[in-house]
């Protein structure tokens, strides 16, 4: 009864068009309320303990950072530098697309921010360059979502702060994987620009391309910088100099320093961000990581409400009868979450259903590293589903095509992505090969 | 003073204030953020309440960042419903949903208060930092409020039909 | 006796959770149909930080944190876990069951809404680091990165010696010290193995300052409420739970000694000249955290529970 009208309130709130963040802790007042009251200080108390937290500060900055990068003109030379190397072959510009999409990825936590950043450059010149726009729309909207795969993603902060998981191990486990994804999806602009008459560009004479790189390598050094602040070197020592190989700071201390570094980079290297530039991109980005904080604070209300009243043991139950085999499970797990990403955005989607089905998951072996990377790639999936599908959005706004245009133009892509879900849900040494390596077992 | 002119000026100055607090706390957080690891790494030294003051500020910058969410509708919702709807009818869905948004944020606040109450009654104060809990729940309620100020200035003013999605999280 | 929500914020499988399962199945039998008993772990209902303020307004009926996360309602309680005072589990419990001690700490957390009713076993906090080089003296301890909980006199204690204290969240701490952000932790074993740090650290050192312990507190409100015959039941469950704690803490810690050992990482027994090194330095935190909080016939109380001289 009480989980009926949970449900019911819930699904009425979205049906109306009321924010997803709003949906999830009215519900909950409403069914308490009625049936079965938490005392009213908990429900206080939960609203603001479900934000204080440390590694849930990594994302504004992560966030701002990538906002940053692209103001202060990092992303155009990032660009820049994968074209002079790529740009010759067949779909060069596709390939470039891709990996500024990586590179971005890279420093970036969110893939519509990846999008974003570099849709706004590429997108205009894939058309000067006579791709068709649903080529150049689709190889956007795809290729950004490798921004939550390869680390550091915001997703995978979440879901290691949902599910007491290593962030720094999700990280590890996230380039195996993304790097898989950012080959398919080279070949696929490869093979659809076959199909087009883009044309073929001579290649880039090495004095030029030393130059693009030089002016690239600052912004190239960023995310060089974040990794082994994360990771640490290895231990050396060479003479007087030495170095016990320790890591530097934390994943949420990462994204503090990605965002100061991109300050600096952009405002005393290229010189292209103002203070004013910078006041107005702080601005202008935050509202977007206040929106994801008021979601988190409701949906873990929603979680705590919701494990309260017993649903995530009954569930777990429910399918432990079902005598499903491990790979069963996955599927099933995979199908949930394509359907869900029709309707749900990927933060709101960890914060409701993974504290729902990870318990259930490690029941059935499933190693947590690699189930986070099983969810992260579903999402990846959702960025680009419709009707709610956020890359698809943010590629209608860069180019001013219409949603459903995108769509169609990501279609063949998506292949790639269902491909790599394929992958890495049924091997899982792709998400573990490397954290184990680093950490062990 | 019309009704209406007086939200539309509350909404001019409280987005101001709003641009200066996001601003002004995030780059506090970030100073914060990076004198902990220079002071760790470089100087093998630190703060017990850099940490916690580090969160504290973070969140009420982002918070803020919030209450400015709901001014340009950036919160996430599936709006199918109301977008097929004949105007009618979707215009009362949209009424609606600002009603619940509104209901919830002033339901919040007040739990929030109440919390706040039981930990003046405790008398608790952080062991990093020293600050007394009170003051610090007190960021959650006073954020609630003013959710729900900008909830009834969009009603005043009009719950126009929704901007297309802007960057969102994922 | 309604619905009972037991919340635990470790782990189902370590000896506090299976603690907190023999009590729920205790319960549960003795209590019949009365009540529903429900086991939360891992936190999923309340975590470590809010669990307290959980019990106090009545989302949970039984928690079992450690001593220190009481200390901001009970500041009495921070004279329990004050370096080389108490430093095994004898110690502990006489000290529990002392009316002079229990004064220090049981009315002031009885007004707040919380009645102490039992207390489980953790084990002997040792210093276990990352690094090739032996810590064995005081002096050595100069400038170590060490993760210590947020305890006032833990604190103090550390900085005592000249470390570098950080503290940070319990969760962090095993990637961070993997990473090399921490040198150093001062978990007792069970929990270190537990937290999955025996292949992270490199040695251990035996300080043992202090023998680490969880209050199992339950919500007064509750607890007043219950029929005489309802108490005297909830009680022999507990005592059940207790007797269970109590057994298998020493067995624990032993089997997480030897699984460091076997995991080839070198164990140091420090000399007695040694061990007085440290207590030296870091008793002074006594004077600041001790006969203030407990007032002085307490603290005289604890430190001839210390000395044996009970
Ligand atoms: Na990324
Ligand atoms: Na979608």
């Amino acid at each position: 009864m009480t989980i009926l009208l949970l449900v019911f309130a819930f699904f009425l709130l979205i049906a109306i068009g009321a924010p997803v963040a709003v949906a999830l802790g009215g519900s909950v007042v409403v069914t308490s309320l009625l049936l079965d009251p938490i005392p009213l200080a908990i429900i206080g108390q939960k609203a603001f303990a479900n934000l204080d937290h440390f590694s849930l500060m990594a994302v504004p900055f992560f966030f701002l950072a990538s906002a940053l990068m692209d103001t202060g003109g990092l992303v155009r030379r990032l660009i820049a530098f994968a074209n002079a190397f790529v740009g010759h072959f067949t779909g060069g510009l596709g390939i470039t697309t891709v990996l500024s999409c990586v590179f971005f990825a890279a420093i970036s936590g969110s893939s519509p921010a990846t999008v974003a950043g570099v849709g706004r450059i590429m997108y205009p010149a894939l058309i000067r360059d006579g791709y068709t726009s649903r080529y150049a729309l689709g190889a956007l909207a795809t290729a950004g979502s490798i921004g939550i795969l390869i680390p550091p993603s915001i997703p995978l902060i979440i879901y290691g702060f949902v599910t007491e998981t290593s962030v720094t191990r999700l990280f590890l486990a996230g380039v195996i994987p993304g790097v898989i994804y950012a080959l398919g999806m080279v070949l696929m602009a490869a093979l659809l620009a076959r199909h087009s008459d883009a044309p073929r560009h001579s290649r880039m004479p090495w004095p030029e391309r030393a130059r693009v790189t030089r002016s690239a390598l600052p912004a190239l050094m960023l995310p060089v910088m974040i990794f082994i602040g994360i990771y640490g070197l290895p231990a050396f020592e060479f003479g007087p100099i030495s170095s016990d190989g320790g890591a530097i700071f934390t994943p949420t201390e990462a994204a503090v320093m990605a965002m100061l570094l991109a300050i600096v980079i952009g405002m005393f290297v290229y010189r292209e961000l103002s203070p004013r530039d910078l006041f107005r991109t702080i601005a202008d980005t935050a509202p977007s990581v206040g929106m994801i904080f008021f979601i988190t604070t409701n949906a873990l209300l929603f979680a705590f409400f919701i494990t309260k009243i017993g649903v995530p043991a009954a569930v777990t139950r429910m399918i432990v009868d079902l005598g499903l085999e491990q790979w069963q499970f996955l599927l099933l797990v995979n199908v949930l979450f394509l359907i869900v990403g029709f309707f749900l955005e990927g933060v709101p989607t960890i914060l409701m259903f993974v504290p729902v089905l990870f318990p259930t998951a490690v029941a059935m072996g499933v190693n947590p590293v690699h189930f986070g990377i099983i969810v992260i790639v579903n999402i990846e999936l959702g960025l680009v589903t419709p009707p709610v599908g956020l890359n698809l959005f943010v590629a209608s706004g860069v180019s001013g095509r219409p949603v459903l245009e995108v769509f169609r133009g990501a279609l063949p892509w998506m292949a790639v992505t269902i491909c790599v879900l394929m992958l890495v849900t049924f091997i899982p040494q792709l998400s573990l090969f490397l954290p184990e390596l680093v950490f062990g077992k | 003073m019309s009704l209406v002119s007086a939200a539309k000026y509350l909404d001019v100055a409280l987005s101001g204030i709003e641009d200066g607090l996001i601003v002004v706390l995030s780059l506090a957080a970030l100073a914060l953020g990076v004198m902990q690891v220079t002071l760790r790494y470089v100087f093998n030294t630190g703060y017990e309440w850099n940490e916690a003051a580090f969160v504290l500020v973070t969140i009420t910058a982002m918070l803020t960042a919030g209450v400015r969410a709901v001014r340009e509708d950036r919160h996430i919702s599936v709006d199918i419903l109301p977008s097929i709807a004949p105007k009618p009818v979707a215009a009362i869905m949209n009424v609606t949903a600002v009603l619940a948004s509104l209901g919830l944020c002033v339901f919040l606040a007040w739990c929030g208060w109440l919390y706040v109450g039981f930990a003046r009654m405790m008398d608790t104060a952080s062991p990093e930092t020293g600050i007394k809990d009170w003051i610090v729940y007190s960021i959650m309620p006073t954020m609630m409020c003013l959710f729900a100020l900008r909830y009834i200035i969009r009603l005043i003013i009009g719950v126009q039909s929704k901007p297309s999605h802007k960057e969102g999280a994922s | 006796a309604d619905r009972i929500i037991l919340s635990n914020d470790t782990s189902a499988l370590n000896l506090k959770g299976q603690t907190f399962e023999v009590l729920a199945k205790e319960l549960k039998e003795r209590l019949g149909d009365t009540a529903a008993v429900d086991v939360f772990h891992s936190g999923a209902l309340l975590d470590q930080k809010t669990q307290i303020q959980g019990l106090q307004l009545g989302s949970a009926t039984f928690v079992a944190p450690t001593s220190g996360i009481y200390s901001p309602l009970a500041a009495g309680l921070n004279a329990l876990t004050l370096p080389f005072l108490l430093t095994s589990s004898e110690m502990v419990n006489t000290a529990w069951n002392d009316p002079v001690v229990r004064e220090a700490f049981v009315p002031e957390l009885r007004k707040k809404n919380i009645e102490p009713v039992a207390i489980w076993l953790s084990g002997q906090r040792e210093l276990s680091y990352r690094g090739s080089k032996p810590i064995l003296t005081p002096e050595d301890m100069k400038g170590v990165k060490i993760r210590v909980q947020s305890v006032p006199s833990d604190i103090e204690a550390f900085k005592a010696v000249g470390a570098n204290v950080i503290s940070m969240a319990w969760g962090e701490v095993a990637s961070a010290l993997q990473q090399g952000v921490i040198d150093a932790v001062e978990p007792t074993p069970m929990s270190l193995d537990s937290a999955g740090m025996v292949e992270v650290i490199d040695q251990m050192t035996r300080i043992g300052y202090q023998y680490a312990f969880y209050i199992v507190g339950a919500n007064k409100t509750w607890w007043d409420g219950l029929s005489d015959a309802d108490r005297a039941s909830v009680q022999e469950a507990l005592e059940v739970a207790n007797a269970f704690n109590w057994e298998n803490a020493a067995k624990e810690n032993e089997a997480a000694y030897a699984k460091i050992r076997d995991a080839g990482k070198t164990i140091h027994e420090l000399t007695p000249e040694q061990l007085a090194q440290w207590k030296e330095k870091m008793q002074p935190v006594w004077d600041e955290f001790g006969s203030e909080l407990v007032g002085q016939d307490a603290m005289n109380r604890l430190i001839e529970i210390s000395s044996g001289n009970q």
